[in-house]
């Protein structure tokens, strides 16, 4: 594999993850705004959600009621009238990946993020906002960009109206993006597009409907134009189960998503999560992808998770495309603000044409730092 | 003769109502709770969030009698856990001030009970100070000597001079729904 190959996959692999934590339905939280701005997570941390990150998932933590160190920069803006409406963060993260493959074995450092984010509440109306750099792969320039800039009306405690800049709800919203759910269907973190977004959230339901105008300010990216669909169903304080779909059109071709999902807390401890989605490109590809994740809390602040996937393409008169990958690793939060994810994985390619099959493996070992404002 | 015939006549009578009477005259069964539990669920805005919280520390007893259930349940409020240690230490010291009222008491009003029937009853809830009627349903399971129960009943937070707590953002519905479950023996 030579240097640009692996430049490409790695970025694909870690570049510009964002945040969310399936996991945390374990506690009880399963709607992602408890803990995020963004009604299907990932971003910005609302005030709750910074009290969590000390008091349920850092290993060590000031046992002081009155300490701060949870908030923006442990707490600089204070107690004061501003902090109040204005919320503030950002993400630092680098990370080193070891690849070892029949054609090499490398090894990379790759800063992938340096973030500052911003929100302000005013009575209904939340504006968002990020600006930031980011590092599509080793030796490449840095770029700015924004990652997200919204606006988000709340018409009542369950309606919400949003337009802007933001991943549309679809699947499970997590930090995973390397996952064959998400990066290889082109959704999640690196596919933000601007939208217009409806939802309802409530004890029971989750529902959003978005209307999808992929990146107009950059045409060259070529992104969905359509429509997205979400319904989910809390059948417990722990369980949700959702159903999507999603219609995308570019320039010269088009295609339909359908998936499920399920976020699971099995016990206090234990956490699932699977996900399942049928791809269909008009004249193109066809096939699935699937994920599942299994995560312990071994103790607070260390997470054991495994992970499973499978996926397959079938494009006519081409080669009908697997590839498996299982792994696992472990999330360590010692402190607010701080978190280490160190994982292995397996990848298994597989192709078919005709008579002919082939295979190739690879191992994959990352170690991912982030530091949160 | 015919004297003697109405006395015998009417002592059958007194002997024959004295033992019907006797027939019908069933006991009151006193039953006390051997474990049971009282379960708070919530919920907090804006992301709907399901709060559950349970003390698992319920004593108490109640008798039927003639199909009729009375009793009294009590709960230690410093038991309240809903699995979040930041969570249940500001819900026992700020909202329900668990050190100034330790217990939650509830007395149930006779009513009439059929087994594995949802009956609706009323009752007195003493909570956070405040003595408020709250009606609800509830089911008993009799068997030989045990008695499994389970009652749900809705309340205001307001009712008893709680205000529905914040906490940094999340803000809790004033409607609580309380449930009330157990084990007992006669």
């Amino acid at each position: 594999m030579n240097f640009s190959i692996l430049s490409v996959l790695i970025t694909l692999l870690f570049s510009q993850q964002a945040f969310a934590y399936p996991e945390m339905a374990r506690t009880g939280y399963v709607n992602c705004n408890s803990c995020h701005i963004s009604l299907n997570g990932g971003g910005i941390l609302n005030d709750y959600g910074r009290k969590l990150s000390k008091e349920e998932i850092a290993v060590w933590k000031n046992p002081d009621e009155k300490s701060t160190e949870e908030q923006f920069l442990y707490g600089v803006m204070g107690e004061t009238p501003i902090q109040k409406w204005l919320k503030l963060g950002g993400d630092v993260r680098s990370v080193y990946y070891y690849v070892n493959s029949p054609r090499s074995i490398s090894g990379q450092t790759l800063l992938m993020q340096a973030d500052f984010q911003a929100a302000a509440v005013k009575d209904k109306w939340t504006i968002v906002a990020a600006a930031g750099v980011s590092q599509d792969a080793p030796g490449k320039e840095v770029e700015f960009q924004s990652r997200n800039h919204y606006l988000m009306y709340e018409i009542n405690d369950e309606v919400h109206l949003r337009g802007g800049k933001f991943i549309p709800a679809y699947g499970i919203t997590t930090p995973d993006h390397i996952t064959l759910t998400r990066d290889p269907l082109e959704l999640g973190y690196n596919f933000e597009s601007y939208n217009l977004e409806a939802s309802y959230i409530s004890d029971r339901w989750n529902w959003f409907g978005t209307g999808v105008f992929g990146r107009p300010d950059d045409k060259s990216l070529d992104q969905d134009q359509g429509f997205a669909i979400q319904g989910a169903y809390l059948f417990s304080e722990k369980v949700k189960v959702g159903l999507n779909t999603w219609y995308g059109k570019k320039d010269v071709s088009s295609r339909w998503l359908l998936g499920g999902f399920a976020i699971a807390g099995i016990t206090e401890k234990l956490f699932g999560s699977t996900e399942i989605d049928v791809k269909s490109y008009k004249d193109s590809d066809h096939g699935i992808a699937t994920t599942q994740k299994l995560s312990y809390e071994l103790i607070e602040g260390l997470w054991l998770y495994g992970m499973q996937e499978y996926g397959t393409s079938n494009v006519p008169s081409s080669a009908d495309l697997t590839t498996q990958v299982y792994g696992g690793g472990f999330q360590f939060f010692p402190r607010t603000h701080f978190e280490f994810n160190v994982a292995y994985e397996k990848i298994i390619n597989g192709s078919k044409s005709g008579t002919q099959t082939a295979s190739t493996s690879m191992d994959t070992i990352w170690l991912m730092s982030h530091f949160y404002l | 003769m015919k004297y003697t015939h109405n006395i015998w006549f009417v002592l059958i009578m007194f002997l024959s109502g004295s033992s019907s009477f006797a027939i019908n005259q069933v006991p009151v069964e006193a039953f006390q709770a051997s474990s049971g539990k009282i379960d708070f669920y919530a919920i907090g805005k804006p992301s709907m969030l399901k709060i559950h919280g349970s003390a698992d520390s319920l004593k108490g007893t109640f008798n039927k009698n003639n199909g009729e259930v009375s009793g009294h349940f009590t709960v230690n409020m410093a038991d309240f856990s809903s699995g979040l240690s930041l969570r249940d230490s500001h819900t026992k010291n700020k909202v329900f001030e668990v050190e100034k009222y330790p217990t939650a008491e509830i007395t149930l009003k006779p009513f009439q009970v059929k087994t594995s029937e949802k009956t609706k009853f009323t009752g007195v809830l003493k909570f956070h100070g405040v003595e408020k009627e709250v009606q609800g349903e509830m089911t008993f399971d009799f068997s030989d000597k045990k008695a499994k129960f389970e009652s749900s009943f809705n309340i205001q937070l307001t009712d008893f001079n709680i205000q529905p707590p914040e906490f940094a953002g999340m803000k809790i519905n004033n409607e609580v729904r309380v449930a009330v479950s157990g084990d007992s023996v006669k």
